[in-house]
């Protein structure tokens, strides 16, 4: 059965993402691997599949050619559909050099994320499967991604956060209904630095 | 210095003073003692009787020196004691005599007191003489009595208690463990009692949840308070509560542990801030779609097509928010007013299906209501527009899970319910159906069967029903397998059926 697995260096390369994003992917479940006697992982090439065929679907979708990498990824991780449409409006009205990116869960968000290396997150925390929390948690637990803004726009209050375990300390807090303004004074501060 | 010589050479007149100064002394005592101090010769007369046996018994010595000493002693030693005393004279076998014993006595108001009775015989020439002290006891009998009671009731309290209760004693061993905290923690009184507060630690950290691991008692302070998790002998959650007993002094009598069941306040707050975090996400989603697409209509110029489409979603999302509100409010209401509102009558049941079954229109969906209904059935006592509320809610989510079609039926059933007859409106649909887990949880507030699937609604219909037929005291019956639709049953009391 080795053929059915490969090295982190493997999936790296097929996947086009850098290390670090295939060892997150694997600790937060995205790709699914095991650990050899000797310590190293081995993913499961059919996960790795799954991606690339993910991404085939999503891009024949038109969302975004590529070419010249724009200077600002922002990814949006919203399980509603009426608000991603929302997000993609607003975001457009503001008229800024950057690239959206949207995912409907944490684990399609990890995908993203791995994939555009974005500036800024803006995540909901209720969402099926993987929800907010844990994928912000995987994240903070990489080093890849320390410098990446997490602004988490959600419909729970303060205490409901606490109770479900809370998040990092530099995550930034809004309450639903989504505060467009603040968000666009967030990322024309990020732009401008 | 002559005094020194007559002390050293007594005379006549030197005894007669020591006498007289005897006689002084004893006299000073007699009078001052608070024991009383009674006299009697051989035959019982009376011929002693102190001041503080005047207050003692109510008599002055007038009334009580040469007459039976019985007189001042109730029934049945009023007419034993004659024999009593010349029991003794005769025989030498003393009951009271140099011995002292509790006794009742009677005052001379007929009120009868518990004394402490001691008598010393004296033998004087021949004749012999008997002194009884005597001290009214009565108020600490009454103090011990009081004691008595109080400790009898403290153990029916701690015998009834919900609350478990172990006391401790200043070695911190178990003197006492009530019977609801055997209950609780499923210990046996015959282990506990005389084992160490540490070895008590150690019985409760068995319990526990791993997960929640105990902090010993021993090193609590006096006051302070924690919860235990416990897994055995059933899960629960209970508060403990330590409190020193301190004597006189602030001397140390040990330790009482209090142990609280918690497990459904818990629950209760568990559920209360589910529901609030629920409620607060499925409100303000819709609302931030509405404000979001307004806004952008504010500020952006959008050709007619995304216009239209702007408002389609901000009319949907209003719309949604409206029927969560309505039905928010409506479960609030009925909870609140605990079936206040409700008009309950003796009716029958099929003018009320027929009706809903009339009213029942789902916009884009052409099928009809397949009616198996009894030809006759027994009446319920309903509030017609309530359960024609349930019904309709019922009906709606037949439609709304069964997407791809397939008849709908409403029947009619009878069956013999736990608290007797009862009367059954099922509702069957073919759709997409739900796990057991799912049912068992489509009451709760919210609840959706199914969230991802694009089936729209707040999860409240079915709480609505529930609550519905809680005022009714009926129930509510799920029998769904995934896949294969779903047959919901609203159960009623029934009544005999009219001659």
């Amino acid at each position: 059965m080795e053929s059915d697995l490969c090295t982190t260096r493997e999936a790296a390369q097929r996947l086009g993402v850098s290390l670090r994003t295939v060892q997150l992917w694997v600790e937060s479940g995205v790709l699914r691997a095991w650990k050899t006697a000797g310590g190293h992982r081995r993913i499961l090439v059919t996960s790795v599949d799954e991606i690339l065929e993910q991404r085939r679907v999503a891009l024949s979708g038109a969302e975004e050619p590529t070419a010249a990498a724009p200077p600002f990824t922002l990814v949006v991780v919203e399980d509603e559909p009426d608000l991603l449409k929302l997000y993609r409006l607003q975001v457009a009205s503001w008229k800024l050099p950057l690239r959206l990116v949207t995912a409907t869960n944490g684990f399609e968000g990890l995908v993203r994320i791995g994939e555009t290396q974005p500036q800024m997150l803006i995540a909901d925390l209720n969402m099926p499967g993987m929800d907010g929390f844990r994928m912000i948690r995987s994240l903070r637990a990489s080093a890849d991604y320390k410098d990446m803004e997490i602004v988490v726009v959600t419909a729970l209050g303060k205490a409901e956060i606490a109770d479900r375990g809370g998040l990092p300390e530099d995550v930034k807090v809004m309450t639903k209904p989504v505060p467009f303004s603040e968000l666009e004074r967030l990322v024309r501060a990020r732009l401008a630095a | 210095m002559t005094s020194s010589a007559k002390a050293e050479k007594p005379s006549r007149g030197n005894a007669e003073m020591l006498l007289a100064e005897s006689r002084t002394r004893y006299k000073a005592i007699f009078e001052t003692v608070v024991d009383g101090i009674i006299t009697i010769d051989e035959s019982g007369r009376i011929d002693a009787f102190n001041p503080a046996a005047e207050r003692i018994f109510g008599y002055t010595p007038d009334e009580v020196i040469g007459r039976n000493v019985s007189m001042l002693m109730p029934e049945p030693d009023r007419s034993a004691h004659d024999g009593y005393l010349a029991n003794y004279l005769q025989t030498g076998r003393a009951g009271v005599i140099g011995i002292g014993r509790e006794v009742t006595g009677r005052r001379k108001d007929g009120s009868t007191f518990q004394m402490d009775l001691a008598v010393a015989e004296e033998n004087i020439a021949g004749r012999r003489r008997f002194n009884g002290i005597v001290r009214d006891i009565s108020a600490q009998h009454q103090a011990r009595e009081r004691l008595q009671r109080f400790s009898s009731e403290m153990q029916a309290i701690f015998t009834l208690s919900p609350d478990g209760f172990v006391a401790l004693d200043e070695r911190e061993r178990v003197t006492y463990a009530n019977p609801a905290f055997l209950a609780l923690t499923g210990m046996a009184i015959g282990t506990l009692q005389g084992a160490g507060e540490d070895d008590l630690d150690r019985r409760l950290a068995t319990l526990c949840e791993p997960e929640h691991e105990l902090a010993p008692s021993v090193a609590m302070p006096d006051g302070a308070s924690d919860v235990l998790h416990l897994a055995r002998p059933r899960p629960a959650v209970l508060k403990r509560s330590v409190r020193r007993i301190q004597g006189e002094g602030g001397r140390n009598l040990g330790r009482v542990l209090y142990f609280r069941d918690i497990t459904s306040e818990m629950e209760l707050h568990r559920m209360k801030s589910e529901f609030l975090a629920t409620a607060a996400h499925e409100l303000r989603t819709p609302l931030a779609s509405i404000i979001g697409f307004a806004e952008l209509l504010m500020s952006q110029d959008y050709d007619a097509e995304t216009r239209r489409d702007l408002l389609e979603t901000i009319h949907r999302q209003s719309s949604n928010l409206a029927g969560l509100v309505n039905e928010l409010l409506d479960l609030a209401r009925i909870e609140a007013r605990a079936g206040k509102d409700f008009n309950i009558r003796v009716q029958a049941l099929l003018p009320i299906i027929d009706a809903t079954v009339r009213h029942l229109m789902v916009p884009g969906d052409p099928r009809k209501v397949t009616l198996k209904l009894a030809s006759s059935l027994p009446p319920a006592a309903v509030d017609a527009d309530k359960l024609e509320q349930a019904l309709l809610n019922v009906l709606a989510n037949a439609y709304k899970y069964s997407p791809n079609g397939g008849a709908i039926e409403l029947a009619t059933l009878t069956r013999q319910g736990e608290g007797g007859p009862q009367v059954g409106i099922a509702v069957t649909d073919h759709g997409i159906g739900m796990t057991a887990d799912v049912a068992a949880r489509v009451g709760e507030r919210f609840y959706r069967a199914d969230h991802a699937g694009g089936i729209p609604g707040a999860g409240l219909g079915l709480s609505l029903v529930k609550e519905i037929l809680d005022i009714h005291r009926g129930e509510l019956q799920i029998e769904t397998r995934p896949g294969e639709g779903a047959t919901v049953t609203l159960w009623l009391p029934a009544l005999p059926m009219p001659e």
